[in-house]
């Protein structure tokens, strides 16, 4: 089920929404999770039961793994069988195919690609779970011993499908002692609006511009053309996920729950360093506490930390989905990051801000340039086009005018929405009109915002999520 | 008002908001019954899912229930018709295949698909081969080909007179094709609205231009007769649920009547017959007006009136709705076919035609359905 889909707002939604409220405290957990189990099985009705079965393996093996409890080598074993459960999950449905076309490419085999589904949000739940033994295991949290509180926590539908991946460590107390109140609500609504906006209004109409020219014919295109592709993309990417993030945040809020931050304006990056402190926060904390840490981090030399960095960013375009562009797009920021690391950084620290700034868009959009296009032929003509290797004219291409005409006003847009303008526009009039902003200005902007997206959603376009696949 | 209270009334308000947006549109679903036409956009709504264990495990259910609930939004058609405008207000005045234009005038677009067009001219020759009585073909560009002064900036529009070119040049001689843009910019230059607004096709009074035109081009001369002009209004187009406005003027339909005609019009696959051309329970149930003649439906329908004239097969898509009144006044019989998407019809032309004799054969088609390839199955 889609957050942006009338099945979910005025369905589902409404539904939770009312029981939540009304059942004693003691019931909510219940609740949440039934509803949970319902959002998930609308989508995947089969793969429920293998969410399930993750949640009983994390819920033993999290009690079997307490050291404080447990002394020998069972806490360990049981750390392991959960990490080779969850990997073994995600290897098998997520990369079976991809190993055994590769197999068949190499070494001229012919064995058949099994008939798999991906399970939605199987890259989400197993990191939350496998986060969540191991956490108990380091003895970083006690072990859940309410069934119906850790299954609450992973199924938790805000959060289920497309993250941020909720460490349980962030959520243990809120589990059995969150306080829902006004405010977080109110709160919680404007930060859905929000989301909700990002999404529908911003993300799905620079979408179907990337979705027309990446569909377009090589000999209508130009090297202007093949730009704005991948830029129009770029915002897209952007505005999908942390609007999605903005959603299931706002919704966590509804539920008493404060999850944290997975976004905070990463194209306002001066460096990739930086780029990857604001984007997927929640993913790149979570390789850094359960990869890169344990590797050694950069506790072992220079040497080992470069080989530490490059394994967790190959992890992290794996992690992304069972192709080679994801790979390839892992290692092209291993690569930087370790570039600005090691000299780069200081290098960049001399030059003015703007050049810097030019400097990580640039890497950024050539990132997405090799994310976007999991076919390999289509992701090299995409670079040689880009690059004018592609035989095509710079600009002047069939669409070009029409293209950049049409959309010219979206595009302004979206620069605007991906700096904290509005957010720093917010905290002024707060701050000099407070009674005004708040009970005035805020409602009716935030009913604006549920207003437009409503209508985009009635008109039925363009309505993709692009982190489901992962 | 002290910190505390301002922050517990925006609280409210917000909430207020929200819950007031999700009970708006919750109790629209059970307040508001089932319609069966959505006349804005001029389509069904989608049928309310039946539950089953398989619909729900194989997706139908839930994919049925999301367009069931899309379409029965509280408001609907103000907000598809909000989401239009807040498009065209950021510039986005369509998308690959048609738009929005100067005066809140639409398009379709036209493009050259070579071997479809190939196929249609390959289709019509072979057609042309297995018969004696003269073949006419009128042509006519879209809008685009005629008010390119109202086209948005930008637009990729393969020249219609190109196509036409091109398709002449690979028509077997014995086809006598009319292009007819010369005759519409010239009604256009007169001040005739040819094309409507909100549709692709043209006006009646534009076609009649055309109709006349081309019956004393071809040498047959043209039969007087004394129609009746009748309006009918609140018609919106095909192209204007791609499109709608807030502030678009529904446009007018003319048709015209023969007080002195006699027609019989028989639907040949169904045996039903009437005694008029239109279909009237479109003046008030559709918006949609310009298909009136035979209710936009015109697969194998056989027209008799008590015209002096010949026999006619008239086949071509819907731009020959406006003519059919004009030439079954000039012709005695007339068998009329839909040419388009032959492969779909479970007939083939000839089982089509049947024991019809025509003395001429003439089609009516825009630029659009020849290049697009979708009268290239006639011969099959």
């Amino acid at each position: 089920m889609l957050f942006s889909s009338t099945t979910f707002l005025f369905g589902f939604l409404s539904l939770v929404l009312l029981c939540y409220y009304v059942v004693p405290r003691m019931f909510k957990n219940a609740v949440l999770l039934v509803f949970s189990l319902v959002f998930y099985a609308w989508g995947e009705p089969v793969y429920v039961f293998l969410m399930l079965g993750s949640i009983i393996v994390a819920y033993v093996t999290g009690l079997l793994c307490d050291r404080g409890k447990y002394k020998g080598r069972l806490p360990l074993v049981s750390m392991i069988f959960a990490v080779v459960w969850n990997m073994g999950l995600l290897l098998f449905f997520k990369y079976t195919n991809f190993f055994i076309n590769n197999a068949n490419n190499l070494f001229d085999l012919k064995i058949t690609p099994l008939d798999l589904t991906l399970p939605i949000g199987i890259s989400f739940y197993s990191f939350q779970t496998l986060s969540y033994v191991i956490d108990v295991y380091r003895g970083e949290v006690k072990p859940q011993r309410n069934f119906l509180n850790l299954a609450a926590y992973v199924t938790l539908f805000p959060q289920l499908i497309a993250g941020p991946i909720v460490r349980y460590q962030t959520i243990e107390d809120q589990l059995t002692g969150r306080k829902e109140s006004l405010d977080k609500f109110a709160r919680g609504v404007k930060r859905f609006a929000v989301g909700l906006g990002k999404k529908v209004i911003l993300a799905n109409n620079i979408g179907a511009l990337f979705e027309e020219i990446s569909n377009t014919p090589q000999s209508e295109m130009s090297v202007a053309a093949s730009w704005l592709g991948i830029i129009a993309f770029t915002f897209q990417i952007y505005f999908d996920f942390s609007g999605y993030s903005d959603m299931a945040i706002g919704l966590g809020k509804m539920f008493g729950f404060d999850f944290l931050e997975n976004f905070n304006y990463p194209y306002v990056s001066d460096s990739i360093t930086e780029f990857w402190r604001r984007w997927h926060i929640s993913l790149s904390t979570w390789f850094r506490d359960y990869v890169y840490i344990p590797l050694g981090g950069n506790r072992k030399g220079k040497v080992r930390q470069c080989v530490n960095i490059m394994i967790v960013w190959f992890l992290t375009g794996f992690w992304h989905g069972a192709n080679w562009n994801f790979m390839i797009w892992g290692v092209y920021f291993g690569i930087i990051l370790l570039c600005e690391k090691l000299f780069l950084l200081k290098a960049l620290g001399r030059l003015p801000k703007l050049v810097r700034h030019i400097y990580a868009l640039l890497l950024i959009v050539i990132g997405w340039g090799i994310f976007a296009f999991e076919d390999t032929d289509k992701l090299i003509q995409n670079f040689k086009n880009m690059f004018g290797f592609g035989g095509l004219p710079f600009a002047g291409g069939t669409h070009d005018l029409f293209w950049f005409t049409q959309n010219v006003i979206l595009l302004v847009i979206l620069v605007i929405a991906s700096v904290p303008l509005f957010k720093r526009i917010g905290e002024k009039l707060a701050a000099r009109l407070p009674a005004a902003y708040g009970c005035i200005i805020e409602p009716l902007c935030t009913a604006g915002l549920l207003i437009v997206s409503t209508a985009y959603l009635a008109s039925n376009s363009f309505n993709p999520f692009l982190y489901f696949r992962f | 008002m002290e910190k505390g209270d301002v922050k517990k009334a925006s609280s409210l308000m917000m909430c207020a908001v929200f819950v007031g947006f999700l009970l708006f549109f919750a109790v629209g679903y059970i307040a508001i019954p089932y319609q069966g036409v959505n006349y804005t956009e001029q389509r069904y709504y989608s049928s309310k899912p039946k539950f089953t264990l398989d619909s729900f495990m194989n997706g139908e259910y839930r994919e049925g229930l999301e367009n069931y609930l899309i379409d029965h939004l509280a408001g609907r058609t103000f907000f598809v018709t909000l989401c239009s405008e807040l498009k065209n207000f950021t510039g986005r005045r369509g998308t690959s295949f048609y738009w929005r234009g100067n005066d809140g005038q639409m398009f379709r677009r036209s493009v050259y698909y070579e071997n479809e067009l190939k196929a249609t001219a390959d289709a019509i020759n072979k057609f042309a081969e297995k018969t004696d009585v003269p073949i006419d073909m009128i042509l006519t560009p879209d809008a685009a080909g005629i008010l390119d002064d109202k086209l948005p900036i930008g637009v990729v529009n393969d020249s219609e007179d190109m196509i036409a070119e091109a398709f002449r040049q690979q028509l077997d001689s014995k086809i006598n094709m009319y292009y007819t843009k010369d005759v519409i910019e010239k009604a256009a230059a007169e001040g005739i609205k040819v094309f409507y607004r909100t549709d692709q096709h043209w006006t009646t009074e534009c076609a009649r231009r055309v109709f006349e035109s081309y019956m004393q081009q071809s040498g047959q001369g043209l039969r007087a007769v004394e129609y009746e002009e009748h309006y009918s209004s609140e018609f919106y187009g095909n192209l204007y649920p791609c499109a709608p406005s807030f502030f678009d003027e529904p446009e007018t339909v003319l048709y015209y009547t023969n007080p002195l005609g006699k027609y019989t019009v028989t639907r040949l696959d169904t045996g039903k017959t009437t005694d008029t051309i239109y279909d009237y329970s479109f003046l008030v149930t559709l918006s949609n007006k310009y298909i009136m003649p035979l209710s936009g439906d015109f697969w194998r329908v056989r027209i008799t009136s008590d015209a002096p004239g010949k026999k006619l097969l008239l086949l071509g898509d819907s731009y020959m709705l406006p003519m059919i009144q004009l030439l079954a006044d000039q012709y005695k019989e007339i068998l009329v076919i839909d040419a388009r998407d032959f492969d779909k019809r479970g007939k083939s032309m000839e089982e089509a035609i049947g024991d019809f004799r025509p003395d001429r054969i003439l089609f009516v088609d825009t630029v659009f359905q020849i290049s697009c390839g979708a009268i290239s199955q006639i011969s099959r």
